[in-house]
């Protein structure tokens, strides 16, 4: 048994108790044919980031679960014959992946118990490191990260010049 | 001269998974025109940068990030 996740991509003009049939259909292939299933996320309609056979809009489920590997090529077998599904996917779970979600699993637990403690900003401080990188290059960082404040990066620029001054 | 500094966003926050489904990170790593931003601009690990690369082509397939955005067509 492997544990695997597997997306699907439904066509969003479908009725919603169309959708919920599609759905129970995969729930029930993938128990009958050896399967176990931890979990199902339903993220809903989303936008697609491109149309896909003239849609704009596509409604997403995730389902995770156990199962043997020789189920996977008669489950995407059954997808590619279902004309109403816009993509699929069946993904193995990598071992950082499994460790991952048991940590934001327990993560959320200890959220839900200590919420009163929210990161100290003068401890984050420090951890800002565009202190040493050249004018364009803290542009970049900001753009890729959206770095929180503007100010403080400037701060640091500055200082920086200072030193190069005094070398 | 200035010393170039660069830093693995994801060694920095010690992820050791990045996950195709967080399209939000994804395309913080891809240019307006929804092309990865390669690691000599990003800054990003070789380890790291591969499994992005995989990530932003797994989510790209499902239509969570775009090959090409709108604002390149």
């Amino acid at each position: 048994m492997r544990k695997y996740e597997t997306i699907v991509v439904i066509d969003s003009l479908l009725k919603a108790d169309e959708i919920d049939s599609i759905i129970n259909k995969y729930e029930r292939f993938i128990s009958a044919n050896g399967g176990q299933i931890e979990s199902i996320e339903r993220w809903g309609k989303k936008r697609l980031a491109y149309e896909i056979k003239k849609r704009q809009y596509g409604y997403y489920i995730l389902i995770r679960f156990d199962g043997p590997p020789t189920m996977i090529k008669t489950l995407e077998r059954e997808y590619r014959l279902n004309e109403s599904l816009l993509r699929y996917k069946t993904l193995l779970l990598q071992k950082n992946e499994i460790r991952m979600l048991s940590e934001t699993d327990k993560d959320e637990q200890t959220k839900e118990t200590a919420i009163e403690t929210p990161a100290d900003p003068a401890e984050k401080k420090p951890e800002i490191t565009s202190a040493e990188d050249p004018p364009e290059k803290t542009e970049d960082q900001e753009a890729i990260a959206a770095t929180p404040d503007d100010e403080q990066a400037a701060t640091v620029l500055s200082s920086e010049e200072e030193t190069e001054k005094t070398d | 001269m200035l010393k170039k500094k660069r830093i693995c966003r994801f060694c920095e926050e010690k992820i050791d998974f990045i996950d195709y489904k967080d399209d939000k990170r994804l395309t913080r790593f891809t240019t307006e025109q929804g092309k990865i931003i390669p690691r000599r601009t990003s800054g990003t690990c070789a380890k790291h940068q591969r499994q992005l690369v995989r990530a932003i082509k797994i989510a790209r397939e499902l239509a969570l990030i775009p090959y090409i955005s709108d604002l390149a067509k």
